[in-house]
């Protein structure tokens, strides 16, 4: 007969592993997913180059992958589309999440991005509207997805 | 449930008219330094130091939506730096406080960094906030 005390240990220890390796980072991919969307949809700013939209690009970062794939391939299409743009000044830009972190990264992978989202009281804002007006879906998408995935 | 639009009307009132923002507007350049954000390309350009509001987004659907968001954001010419600036945010963070808004529980969500607006020469920063009905 088993130690019923060991046997509730080992379920916790599972139920820890299935949370922050399968359930958590279903639930962040899923808020990242729709916040993409929303950065895709929005109408705030003109767009010269189209690297804007190409560079919009939410991604989950987990201890187990920190989204280089996801902002790399955002950074590509901002240098691709501003290769060779000749209508303003503006570059590509990196980035990278520093630490273990769980979490959400919403951005856009140009250098002007900053201005975009203040220029004439953020008339033409795209991550800060996005952040206030889905947070509260994201919020509700990462619980769906963990309750999802621990059944 | 309180009307969204009412309650924004109210974020802005509290800087724009009552008593209890007469301290902050003392701050801005004149009386009517406090403009929504579409007059701000439309009028000629009041006295900085100038308070444009922008209300934000309703998240979640109409019926549902119990939270607003909104920003102020707060100009002043170059030279001057954000020394008048950083006085305003001071006194609006003591004007927003939670209870601030009748029915509702109000917090500071954000704060900017200084930025350059190029397109108005100005400098800037950002003051956000986050209004939630109670009950």
């Amino acid at each position: 007969m088993s130690d019923p005390i060991a046997t509730l240990l080992r379920g916790l220890d599972r139920l820890e592993r299935q949370l922050l390796t399968v359930a958590i980072p279903r639930g962040l991919a899923a808020a990242a997913d729709h916040a993409t969307g929303a950065l895709q949809s929005s109408d705030a700013y003109a767009g010269q180059s189209g690297a804007t939209r190409a560079s919009s690009i939410a991604y989950a970062v987990t201890p187990d992958d920190d989204g280089s794939a996801a902002s790399s391939q955002a950074y590509a299409a901002a240098a691709e589309h501003l290769s060779g743009f000749v209508g303003h000044a503006g570059m590509p830009q990196s980035e990278a999440v520093a630490g273990p972190e769980y979490g959400v990264v919403i951005t856009v992978m140009t250098n002007y991005i900053d201005i975009l989202e203040n220029r004439e009281a953020g008339k033409e804002a795209v991550i800060g509207p996005v952040i206030t007006n889905e947070a509260d879906a994201m919020t509700r998408l990462i619980a769906q997805g963990i309750q999802e995935a621990l059944g | 449930m309180i009307d969204l639009v009412l309650i924004l009307g109210q974020v802005y009132d509290r800087l724009a008219t009552t008593s209890d923002g007469a301290a902050a507007r003392a701050l801005l350049g004149s009386p009517q330094s406090v403009i929504p954000f579409h007059q701000l390309l439309t009028i000629p350009r009041p006295a900085r130091v100038l308070a444009v509001f922008r209300p934000g987004g309703v998240p979640g659907v109409p019926l549902t939506a119990r939270r607003v968001a909104s920003s102020w954001y707060l100009y002043d010419d170059p030279p001057l730096g954000t020394a008048r600036i950083d006085a305003v945010i001071t006194a609006l963070t003591a004007l927003y406080i939670a209870r601030s808004i009748p029915w509702c529980h109000t917090r500071v969500t954000f704060v900017s960094a200084p930025f350059t607006d190029a397109a108005l020469d100005l400098t800037g920063r950002r003051f956000d906030l986050s209004t939630t009905q109670r009950g």
